[in-house]
């Protein structure tokens, strides 16, 4: 009886860049963060293009009734000022964007460089390094937030760096950990045996290999920052008026003509539910395809699985035809 | 048959009812009180936040909400003079949260009488019998001279005293002393004597030996004055309770209860209630009594319901306007043109039946109509059409006079505000509209704190929206002239000082100040320094209950809630509308 031996029939498949990659599983594994994929597309795009999408200026005053409801000419309504509710919901949009990704970039890169300081080189550097993260993480994040922007007085720009820079700092301690987990492999050691600086160790080994929890952390942040800015916009310390801010929308305004005009607070409200919940679902999405050992993920142990499933039942074959021939 | 015949007068029933109440009459703004007034009850009011302070020597006198239930001044506003449950002479409405400040208004408090000699003394009589209340140190003894002189003294000394650090000169000038144990005699330069006319209706007496021995009376349990309540609890954020001062010296002065001792009710529990829509909605279920300040758009809800009792008035207590810096000269707003434009292309009367439902005023700055100002006010209809022409709408014109004054494309201004939707929304309609003739505005809202530090120095560089003195400062002139605060728009204009000197001249004689106000108002206004947008008027409702009162807030000089003494409760009534 032949039989075949560690070399299972495998149909090769092409190895696709690691962006591809994580696309096609997202839409093959991960229905909800598709779901989320496609809601964070459309923000992207609604708020790329608002200037061509709305139907009226965001600031246009009386360009329909005031506290108006939702007709054919103003799908969403009007607020206050008579501002067509749509028009302001579709820049706000475009608010959103900016806020989710200009925080999540500047939150990423401190808290790369911040936990690459600490986790590479250790020692006394990390033990201040993490009391300083310590002693910025035991503030009350709200209280410190509207204590910058007091300081730094309101504005798109000052929501987006004091955000950043609250999210970046408190984020270092994901990416410190990851660096410290690298930094006890082997190959780290052969690139310091044979003479590799630290900035080409931490440019062509470390960062490859944290790439895939920062990319997780951006999609977290992004989410959270939307939600950050809505809340101070919402307690007034946020984007000025009348920039159309969703938070803003909902706060005194949305709150004042609740019983009055329901919709000039449901929809901002909803909005920001469902972009929230879209770029959650995808940040949720994009951990579990990086991280195998998460538990109750389906990343590459899952594909793992499949392929070795695969495999056994290729060699059953082989060896069902192997019998068959040997009969014959 | 007969179920369904039941059923069909039932559902007649109940349309003709709420038919009834749809075409009802809304409520009636003033009744003449015939009922003998009824002692006992709680009176249930609120204000939005806690009081500052319980000295205000120690904290600004606004900030001292409370203070004009415990505590009095020399004089005050006088409740005869205004409607007094239909009773009284109605000069005066007493609607306005503050600032209303003329001395043929006043009466005694503290003082029993008083003279006026010439331009630089008073002298006041003390009343006989007034007792503190019964609380160690004073244990109720009566209240002399010497407590006066030495609460006034302190006022213009203590460095955290309003008076000495808003109008420090007038403060040093003051000499106050007491000739005899029943008279005060105040003496300042003629030049700070309306200072010290206004002053003398916020500054609240004290006890001496209590301010010794507690150093200041900021702890509400020290809380000691002569007012007609009592304050007995306090627990911020939430409600300060008030009881009758059994030994309070005041009869009321008119109508049915005419003689009798005042307060008529039991207590006052002042809620502190920060959100508008709980205040509505304590209001609503009968838990307020009195609800103080609502909007059109608010009132729309009340003025629905027959039963409530409201008034509708002007408040210029708040109200904001837009200041300009017309100091730098190289600064657009130091050209009358270009002030003029952005006046012209702001559209007033969109923003008034839009925004405020038709219902205010275009003209409010410098001086809102008043009846107990009306000698210094010049409505509208009669300004001359320069000035009327700025309250219209004509953005070509205001293009033209950019153009001319060296902006064609016009230029970009920021604003600082207050960050509440009473401030942002007009500066957002005022963006719009500006943005049509190329000013491009851009707001910067601040929380309360930095904006009334803003306004306090006047640190703007470009625009500010900020609030201004009301009626009871209009001859002093501060909204226009001078460094102080009021001044937002730095303006410095000797035509306008020369007024002021000669009203401050004529002073107390307020015919003639109010004349010089008058012939002055034309002029002010077609120089544009400060833009005005328009002001929606104020509703107050009251349910039934509250007797003896017409709407009634703050009697004088920012005196709020004094009204209080004076009304009283039907109790029956309101059991039968909300039980017990």
């Amino acid at each position: 009886m032949a039989r075949i031996e560690a070399f299972p029939v495998v149909e090769e498949t092409k190895r696709r860049s690691f962006l591809a990659d994580l696309l096609i599983r997202l839409v093959k594994e991960k229905p909800l963060g598709t779901v989320g994929g496609i809601i964070v597309l459309a923000l992207l795009i609604v708020g790329v293009f608002a200037g061509l999408i709305a139907p009226y200026g965001y600031n246009d005053i009386y360009v329909g009734p005031r506290l108006g409801a939702p007709s054919p000419e103003h799908l969403l309504g009007c607020d206050q000022l008579g501002r067509d509710l749509l028009s302001r919901i579709i820049y706000g949009a475009r608010i959103s964007l900016v806020v989710g990704l200009g925080v999540s970039a500047i939150a990423v890169v401190l808290s790369t460089a911040i936990g690459f300081v600490s986790g590479y080189f250790g020692g006394k550097i990390d033990m201040i390094v993490q009391r300083f993260v310590d002693a910025w993480l035991s503030i009350p994040p709200l209280f410190l937030i509207l204590t910058l922007i007091a300081v730094a007085g309101p504005g798109m720009l000052q929501v987006i760096l004091v955000l950043g820079v609250l999210f970046g700092i408190g984020q270092s301690r994901i990416v410190r950990g990851a660096v410290m987990g690298i930094r006890a492999n082997t190959y780290l050691e052969a690139a310091t045996s044979i003479g590799c600086r630290t900035g080409r160790i931490l440019w062509k080994h470390v960062l490859p290999n944290v790439t895939a929890p920062i990319i997780v952390l951006f999609t977290i942040t992004m989410g959270a920052a939307i939600l950050v800015e809505a809340t101070i916009s919402f307690l007034g310390f946020g984007i000025p008026p009348p920039a159309p801010s969703w938070g803003g929308m909902l706060s005194e305004a949305g709150r004042r003509y609740m019983l009055m005009a329901p919709n000039m607070a449901l929809w901002p409200g909803l909005f920001l539910a469902v972009v929230v919940y879209g770029i959650n679902m995808l940040g949720d999405a994009f951990r579990d395809l990086v991280d195998p050992r998460l538990r109750g993920g389906l990343g590459r142990y899952d594909r793992a699985k499949r392929m070795t499933a695969k495999i056994k039942r290729n060699r059953a074959v082989e060896v069902i035809d192997d019998q068959v021939k040997n009969k014959k | 048959m007969i179920k369904k015949r039941l059923v069909t007068i039932v559902g007649c029933l109940i349309v003709v009812s709420l038919i009834a109440t749809g075409c009802a009459k809304v409520g009636e703004d003033i009744t003449v009180e015939t009922k003998d007034p009824e002692y006992g009850g709680v009176l249930n009011i609120s204000m939005i936040n806690d009081p500052q302070g319980f000295d205000d020597a120690i904290q600004a006198h606004y900030n001292c909400q409370s203070l004009k239930l415990t505590n009095e001044e020399l004089w005050t506003g006088d409740w005869a003079k205004g409607r007094a449950g239909g009773h009284g002479s109605a000069e005066c409405d007493w609607f306005n949260g503050g600032g209303l400040n003329r001395v043929e208004h006043k009466a005694g408090a503290v003082a029993e009488s008083w003279e006026i000699v010439g331009k630089d003394t008073m002298i006041f009589h003390i009343r006989e019998g007034i007792k503190w209340h019964d609380k160690t140190p004073v244990n109720g003894r009566e209240l002399t001279a010497d407590d006066v002189v030495f609460s006034l003294n302190r006022q213009c000394t203590l460095p955290t005293a309003y008076m000495k650090r808003t109008y420090p000169q007038a403060s040093a000038s003051m000499q106050i002393s007491a000739p005899d144990a029943s008279t005060v005699m105040i003496k300042c330069e003629p030049k700070y004597f309306g200072d010290i006319i206004t002053m003398l209706d916020y500054m609240e007496i004290y006890p001496r030996e209590a301010v010794e021995e507690f150093e200041d009376m900021s702890d509400w349990k020290n809380s000691i004055g002569t007012g007609p309540f009592i304050l007995t609890d306090y627990v911020p954020g939430s409600l300060m309770t008030f009881a009758r001062n059994p030994n309070y010296w005041e009869k009321d002065p008119v109508g049915p209860g005419s003689g009798n001792q005042l307060p008529y009710v039991d207590g006052i529990k002042l809620y502190i209630i920060p959100d508008e829509s709980t205040s509505l909605a304590q209001f609503r279920t009968g838990k307020l009594d009195i609800l103080h300040q609502v909007d059109w758009e608010i009132a729309q809800e009340f003025l629905q319901m027959p039963q409530l009792k409201h008034v509708s008035y002007f408040d210029d207590y708040g109200q904001a306007c837009i200041y300009m810096r017309t100091d730098k000269k190289d600064s657009p707003f130091a050209d009358k043109r270009v002030r003029q434009a952005l006046w012209l292309a702001i559209d007033n009367q969109q923003i008034l039946d839009d925004y405020y439902g038709g219902e205010g005023t275009l003209l409010k700055w410098p001086l809102m109509e008043f009846k107990e100002y009306a000698g210094a006010y010049v409505p509208l209809e009669q300004l001359p059409e320069s000035v009327q022409e700025l309250y219209g709408y004509n953005p070509e014109k205001a293009k033209q006079l950019l153009a001319d004054a060296g902006y064609p494309n016009g230029f970009k201004a920021k604003i600082i505000c207050y960050n509440q939707r009473a401030y942002t929304d007009p500066l957002t309609m005022v963006k719009a509209m500006w943005a049509k003739v190329g000013v491009e505005l851009e707001l910067e809202p601040k929380e309360w704190g930095a904006y009334t530090s803003v306004i306090a120095r006047r640190a703007y560089d470009d625009m500010l929206f900020g609030y201004y003195s009301g009626a009871g400062t209009c001859f002093k002139a501060i909204n226009y002239t001078g460094s102080g605060m009021y001044n937002g728009g730095y303006i410095d204009d000797p035509v306008l000082n020369k007024a002021r000197d000669e009203m401050l001249a004529a002073y107390p004689d307020e015919v003639v100040a109010d004349q010089i106000h008058r012939e002055l108002m034309p002029y002010l206004l077609e120089q544009a320094y400060v833009i005005a947008l328009p002001a929606g008027k104020q509703y107050r409702f009251w349910w039934p209950w509250v007797r003896n009162y017409s709407g009634e807030y703050s009697m004088g000089y920012y005196n709020l809630y004094n009204y209080s003494k004076y009304v009283w409760l039907d109790q029956e009534l309101k059991e039968s509308m909300f039980g017990k």
